[in-house]
């Protein structure tokens, strides 16, 4: 059986597929989190951006369900769906990429988003045939490698991948697991201009039918790609709002984009 | 790829040895060669088995003995109780025959590794290691105390085993039964780890964040694998009670855990042919370091600590050769 995607209609007006509503995360005496609210909208890019530590990682590991926050709620389509898992979240559509890179070293290119495609798949419990030769996990594999330019490199062991090879391959696996929302934690970060450019535009060619969020220190992407740009310092938002109403807001200047643009 | 087919070749002309023992046991008039490669062969199906869950999901079990001695006992506790005509369950006399006898001991090793691993698999690394010890060392002292079944002393079965109304005394006969289950064994789980299901349990050892992410749960894979494993472990231990006709609690023993673990490393963990190359060698360094001093572990110690150092990947490994 072949489970073709499951392709949920949009929601009937442009409001949030997936919101957070005043989040709260401690660590010790540690405020990493602070009455952190964000939304996302399919066919909007929502980027975080802030200094080191501010917090950022934090919080997306509490909306894909890697942290439990201690108060505060998380929505997708209106479910809440603070309490569930990492595997439970994905399963509804809520992929993440690792700021550090977590690719499977051992395998293939290739099997590395044949085992995304396959988490897809009502078929995990097949004990018998290889899985090197399922065509239902290779083709749409190999779309997507073709997707964030990997073709050349599919059949290379990943763990031998440069580190900017490796984060395309991190942002075609998140891909693979078709999702809805995609929490992308700094995609951009070690790689070369090229490989930049490529993932730039392969995030403007899937926005329509995604809803993005996106930890970047690149401003140029940032300001390039966001819709909202909302700026994280000490664990709680500064500011949010448009790129150009961010850009020109003094707090942040002063807090953040003069000392690291 | 030239690797690949020397590690290919090797295990090809491995298993023609293996196959051919018979026959030159026969023409240098040497019966004891097949009981020991026997034996062999029945320690590589539960290393196969261990193999499968400690080289391709990291699952370290020092408890593998377990099964070992569950499988062991009960083809022992079946054949006795058979052979006396006494009831055992329900005013059923156990059974002499191989299919059933043997079936019960893998389903009696399965549900234990159920029960184990649903406890021990929430855990990983030095907890799961001492959890799986800890449990084996259970079994081990309850079947001490089993004195009904011969205690400590142990059990002698009345014979081996039935196949079908034909007794297993026939040593060549046994031997290429047990080089075939061993061999179903081994394309069973090759098959499995280059699944779909093989793909979950190979990408969980890598990264298991990284799989929770994509949607999956490794616990229950690990739990269907650990399962699997003790079930094929507790047929090593069936086949065991037939080839030595006698089964006691040193079955279930640390040390024969232990010896698992050598097993393994020695021919090559992740490679499922290689523990055939460990049982293999571990059991003639036995009998040739045994001929030499009775304190023959004196030698074997330092000798497995210098593979372990210079050749990770065991026998296995140096016959592949150096990956490029």
């Amino acid at each position: 059986m072949i489970e073709p995607a499951v392709v949920s209609a949009p929601p009937g007006g442009a409001g949030p597929v997936f919101e957070a509503r005043s989040l709260h995360k401690s660590f010790g005496g540690v405020h990493a989190t602070r009455n952190l609210s964000l939304s996302l909208e399919l066919g909007r890019v929502h980027a975080l951006i802030g200094p080191n530590g501010a917090g950022k990682t934090t919080a997306l590991a509490q909306l894909s369900g890697e942290l439990q926050p201690d108060a505060g709620t998380i929505l997708y389509r209106g479910e809440d769906i603070t309490q569930l898992s990492m595997a439970a979240r994905s399963a509804r559509g809520i992929a993440r990429s690792f700021q550090i890179t977590a690719v499977f070293e051992d395998f293939t290119v290739r099997d590395n988003v044949a085992v995304a495609v396959q988490s897809r798949s009502a078929h995990h419990f097949a004990f018998w045939r290889p899985a090197a030769k399922d065509r239902r996990l290779i083709e749409p594999a190999e779309r997507i490698l073709e997707q964030v330019g990997l073709t050349a490199l599919a059949g290379q062991r990943a763990g031998d991948l440069s580190h900017g090879q490796k984060r395309q391959l991190e942002i075609a696996m998140a891909l693979a697991t078709e999702p809805t929302v995609l929490l992308l934690d700094e995609p951009m970060a070690g790689m070369g201009r090229a490989e930049s450019e490529t993932i730039t535009e392969l995030l403007e060619q899937i926005r329509p039918s995604h809803a993005i969020l996106l930890v970047e220190h690149d401003m140029d992407v940032v300001f390039r790609l966001a819709d909202t740009v909302s700026v994280l310092v000490g664990g709680a938002l500064l500011a949010s709002g448009t790129p150009a109403a961010v850009r020109q807001d003094a707090e942040v200047r002063a807090a953040y984009l003069e000392e690291s643009i | 790829m030239a690797n690949l087919r020397r590690s290919t070749l090797a295990a090809g002309a491995l298993l023609i040895v293996l196959a051919l023992i018979p026959p030159i046991a026969v023409l240098f008039d040497n019966p004891f060669l097949i009981t020991m490669v026997n034996r062999a062969l029945i320690f590589a199906l539960a290393a196969v088995a261990l193999d499968f869950i400690m080289g391709y999901g990291r699952m370290v079990s020092f408890g593998h003995a377990a099964f070992f001695g569950l499988g062991a006992y009960t083809v022992g506790i079946l054949s006795t109780h058979a052979a006396q005509d006494l009831p055992l369950l329900f005013g059923w006399a156990g059974t002499n025959e191989a299919l059933l006898s043997w079936l019960l001991a893998m389903l009696v090793s399965g549900l234990y590794a159920l029960i184990v691993g649903v406890i021990s698999l929430r855990t990983s690394g030095v907890y799961f290691i001492m959890i799986t010890l800890a449990f084996a060392q259970l079994v081990f002292f309850g079947f001490i105390s089993l004195s009904q079944y011969g205690g400590q002393d142990g059990l002698a079965l009345w014979g081996r085993n039935t196949l079908g109304g034909f007794a297993l005394d026939d040593q060549v006969g046994f031997y290429y039964l047990c080089f075939g289950l061993l061999l179903a064994a081994l394309y069973l789980l090759y098959r499995i780890v280059n699944s779909r299901f093989g793909r979950v349990i190979q990408g969980s050892r890598q990264n298991e964040l990284r799989m929770r992410a994509l949607g999956f749960d490794p616990f229950r894979y690990r739990l269907i694998a650990f399962v699997i494993s003790g079930a094929l472990t507790g047929l090593a231990g069936a086949l065991l009670a037939n080839n030595n006709e006698f089964v006691d609690p040193s079955l279930v023993s640390w040390m024969q855990s232990g010896n698992f673990l050598v097993i393994v490393l020695l021919g090559g963990i992740s490679s499922l042919v290689g523990p055939i190359y460990g049982a293999l060698a571990l059991l003639l360094m036995e009998e040739v370091l045994i001929s030499i001093t009775e304190h023959w572990q004196i030698i074997l110690g330092p000798l497995l600590v210098l593979v372990v150092l210079f050749f990770q990947g065991g026998i296995y490994g140096a016959l592949r050769g150096r990956p490029s």
